[in-house]
């Protein structure tokens, strides 16, 4: 926390100090503004000597005048301070973020990492602005208060005695039962969101499986749940606030009682003792605003928290220090590679090795959960493999330049990712300079070029952020574009045709088959039909291999291949 | 991994300023009332503002929906705007009778060091023929007995008064609120669960056409919003203007004059 204030508050030493002097200078105003009145009263109202009120008077208006300026210039700055502190510490946690690989961000996962770049640096932020208005003021009025208080009149400021710790101990009794609440309320919210997320991640199995009514009662739970909290906390607020008006409001009756009889005995001016009752209010005040900073404190300590667990992370898949470029032929190779997420006690994949050539199509399949997936993140070193080596054209990918390895790799997620803007814009993510005719081209072989000059915009089609507007079979069309657009030594294909019909399905085949022939193509696939001629299949079975060969070798030798097809193939007859 | 404050949805609380009248509360549901009067000189750091959110397109529409949704406590509301006028009408006279017991206090101070014996008429008199005529006029219009000090029974039951004028608005301010809480958690968890209810019941293509933590942040970040507003500004809205009428009323019947100044001051 500190650290990071540190950090990020430097840049900015000079209009804090800016800021620090002006509320150093609001403090002394506000100080000496009651001393005046209390003049005034004395010398001038009590005495009727009219020229002395309008003399003292202007001065008053005068340091008022001074006052509002100061205020205004020191409230743009710390704004200014403060916001841009906010933006640097969001940039630096973006870049941070940046650089993770796969298990960064599933450690972290992406919803807690975005709540920690909008929440928590607000948490902050605002602690910052807060404090570049009260840090300096608070003590000084506190402090400087007292002094004056007792400089009008010292039996008097007795009644401080009893005020101050009276307010103190409704302000600890508040903030005992708030941070628990607090905390509480925090939770509850948060039980209330993940409810909501699981609701609308799982719509269709809940549609499916008429589960909304149950669905909605757990939800109602929750939402119960969160009232009756947040119902407590306010009205814990209902009745502190009412309650720290009654106490300065009867500061007020108190100081007025016991300073009659000062006066009356002629102890002390009348005038001191309007400036006294002004000395306590605003002492009660800067008492008020610094707790109400303490009362941020730990929570934007647990923000800090949370932001320098992301900035300290230090990424586990790192560029080496002396990377090797071979030359670009396409070559993949595992060799007895295997990985297991971290703190896992079994491995996902184990003893994994075959190879696959320039000029190959490479088939991996396997039941749900097999690896497949896992295992073809090892080559763009999503994830590291935490045994044996993957080597991309004859080279571990670990002593690869990351750049330089995925220029060589064309990548079709599972889930097609389209970025917001246009069809081209989104072609040329691979390859910035691609010209109109390479992305024509991209498209004809994905088999999107129908659907794209079918649309007004053409080229310049709107693409919405995920790519919602446009079909799940034709998203994958356009990722797979994408990648072709980028012309790769190695595509990786991850259930990329999932969402196409088998007419379509068929037909971007042939077409990679025949335009992408030199390159090394690896497919991960579910239906066995459609790899039935490639040049390779490896077999996956819980993390190992059951067999690597043709189509024909392994329904020779292969029982778990036999077995996917023989299960696919009459899943098809059936339906 | 995750602390205390665990994951909210994206740009939750994005919009909101600091607000020294809501000791960190964590998202809205959890704030305070505001504080309810201007109280006297607000000291360095109490001058924030709200930052704008997004502007809604139809403010109208929204506003009369909005106000919709407050009709099943139709009744609670007109509670809380009773309480609210009785709760600042106390706190409004109080300051005033602050001033009757400063003026005895004064008169007492005033009186003590004039000469025993003589009337208030000879001492103005006296003052006048030496020439001090503004304080001879100030005399003259004080309840001055000269040589008498501090009227301790008036002042006494003035303050008595006065203390229990401010002990009233802080339990009538504090009813208030306690009702207005009931109101907003309310409001706001039948808003949640027509939200549920609605998302029940669209067809499957709305989900597919919405980015998810676009609906989620509807149904948990603007509903906070709509908590927060009810429970602060709707309040605070309230006492505002009430304070705002009742201080006018008190300001012209101490002095026209003075108030008028007051007023014209800013221009």
């Amino acid at each position: 926390m500190t650290g990071i204030l540190r950090t990020y508050l430097g840049p900015y030493r000079r209009p804090i100090a800016l800021v620090l002097i002006l509320l150093l200078a609001q403090a002394f105003a506000n100080l000496y503004l009651p001393a005046l009145y209390a003049d005034i009263i004395n010398n001038g109202v009590a005495k009727g000597d009219t020229a002395y009120i309008v003399q003292t008077g202007g001065l008053m208006l005068g340091v008022t005048f001074l006052l509002g300026i100061a205020s205004i210039v020191g409230v743009y700055w710390s704004a200014r301070v403060s916001m841009g502190f906010g933006r640097d510490l969001r940039g630096a946690i973006f870049r941070s973020v940046e650089s993770f690989s796969q298990i960064e961000v599933n450690q972290f996962g992406a919803a807690s990492l975005i709540t920690r770049n909008t929440n928590d640096v607000q948490q902050i932020q605002q602690l910052v602005l807060l404090a570049l208005n009260v840090m300096i003021s608070a003590p000084i009025l506190t402090i400087g208060g007292v002094i004056m208080a007792l400089r009008q009149d010292v039996p008097l400021s007795g009644l401080l005695l009893v005020i101050i710790p009276l307010m103190a101990l409704l302000i600890g009794f508040v903030m005992s039962r708030a941070i628990p609440l607090f905390q509480a309320v925090q939770k509850k919210l948060d039980r209330l969101n993940l409810v909501m997320r699981e609701t609308l991640a799982g719509v269709r199995v809940i549609r499916a499986f008429v589960r909304t009514r149950h669905e909605e009662a757990r939800f109602d739970e929750a939402s119960l749940d969160l009232m009756d909290t947040s119902l407590k906390v306010n009205r814990l607020f209902a009745i502190t606030i009412p309650s720290l008006m009654a106490i300065m409001n009867l500061s007020t009756v108190a100081v007025l009682y016991f300073g009659a009889y000062r006066v009356e005995s002629g102890a002390m001016p009348i005038g001191n003792l309007t400036a006294f009752l002004q000395y306590i209010l605003q002492i009660l005040f800067a008492i008020m605003t610094a707790v109400i900073m303490f009362v941020m404190v730990p929570r934007a300590v647990v923000s800090g928290g949370r932001i320098r667990d992301v900035l300290d992370t230090i990424p586990s898949i790192k560029d080496p220090v002396t990377p090797r470029a071979p030359a670009r032929r396409g070559r993949v190779e595992f060799r007895n590679a295997e990985f297991r997420y971290p703190g896992a006690e079994e491995a996902v994949l184990r003893q994994i090795s075959f190879e696959a050539n320039p000029g190959e199509m490479t088939a991996i399949v396997g039941s749900t959960g097999s690896g497949k997936s896992t295992l073809i993140n090892l080559i763009p070193r999503l994830y590291d493999a935490t045994a044996g080596t993957v080597l991309v054209d004859d080279v571990d990918v670990r002593d690869m330049d990351r750049q330089d390895l995925w220029a060589r790799i064309g990548f079709v997620p599972q889930r097609a990712f389209l970025f917001g803007g246009t069809v081209a814009s989104n072609l040329r993510i691979g390859d910035a300079e691609a010209d109109e005719a390479t992305i024509w081209r991209s498209l004809e072989i994905a088999q999107a070029k129908a659907f794209v000059t079918a649309m007004p915009e053409g080229l310049e089609a709107p693409i919405a952020q995920g790519g919602t507007n446009v079909s799940g079979g034709q998203r994958q069309r356009l990722a797979i574009a994408r990648a072709i657009a980028k012309r790769p030594d190695i595509y990786i294909f991850d259930d990329s045709f999932s969402a196409l019909d088998f007419r379509t399905d068929a037909r971007l085949r042939a077409a990679i088959r025949r335009e992408l022939g030199d390159a090394t193509s690896i497919i991960v696939a579910q239906r066995v039909g459609t790899i039935l001629h490639a040049d390779r299949i490896v077999v996956l079975d819980n993390g190992g291999i059951a067999g690597v060969g043709t189509h024909e070798e392994l329904m020779r030798s292969c029982v778990t291949y036999q077995e996917i097809v023989l299960s696919q193939l009459t899943g098809e007859e059936v339906a | 991994m995750s602390g205390p404050m665990g994951a909210r949805p994206s740009g939750s609380g994005a919009n909101r300023g600091p607000d020294p009248g809501r000791p960190g509360a964590p998202g809205g549901l959890a704030s305070p009332p505001p504080g309810r009067r201007p109280m006297g000189h607000g000291g360095p750091g109490m001058m924030f503002m709200q930052a704008p959110a997004a502007r809604s397109k139809d403010f109208r529409g929204s506003f009369r929906r909005l106000l919709g949704e407050l009709r099943p406590e139709r009744p609670l509301i007109g509670a809380v705007i009773v309480l609210a006028i009785i709760s600042v009408a106390f706190a409004v006279i109080g300051p005033k009778l602050l001033g009757n017991a400063t003026n005895v206090l004064f008169e007492g101070v005033i009186g003590k060091n004039l000469p025993i014996g003589a009337s208030k008429d000879q001492i103005v008199a006296g003052l006048r023929a030496q020439g001090q005529d503004t304080f001879a006029e100030m005399l003259s219009s004080m309840d001055v007995t000269p040589g008498v000090g501090v009227d301790f029974g008036a002042l006494s039951a003035i303050l008595a008064i006065v203390a229990v004028v401010y002990l009233l608005s802080s339990v009538f301010s504090w009813a208030q609120t306690y009702i207005m809480a009931g109101v907003t958690q309310r409001t706001v968890y039948r808003l949640r669960e027509r939200v549920d209810a609605k998302l029940g019941r669209l067809p499957l293509a709305y989900f597919d056409h919405q980015s998810r933590g676009d609906i989620l942040s509807r149904v948990t970040n603007d509903i906070d919003n709509i908590s927060q507003t009810l429970q602060q500004s709707l309040t605070q809205l309230i006492t505002s203007v009430l304070t705002v009428l009742g201080v006018l009323l008190v300001m012209l019947t101490i002095s026209p004059l003075l108030a008028v100044v007051s007023l014209l001051g800013p221009l």
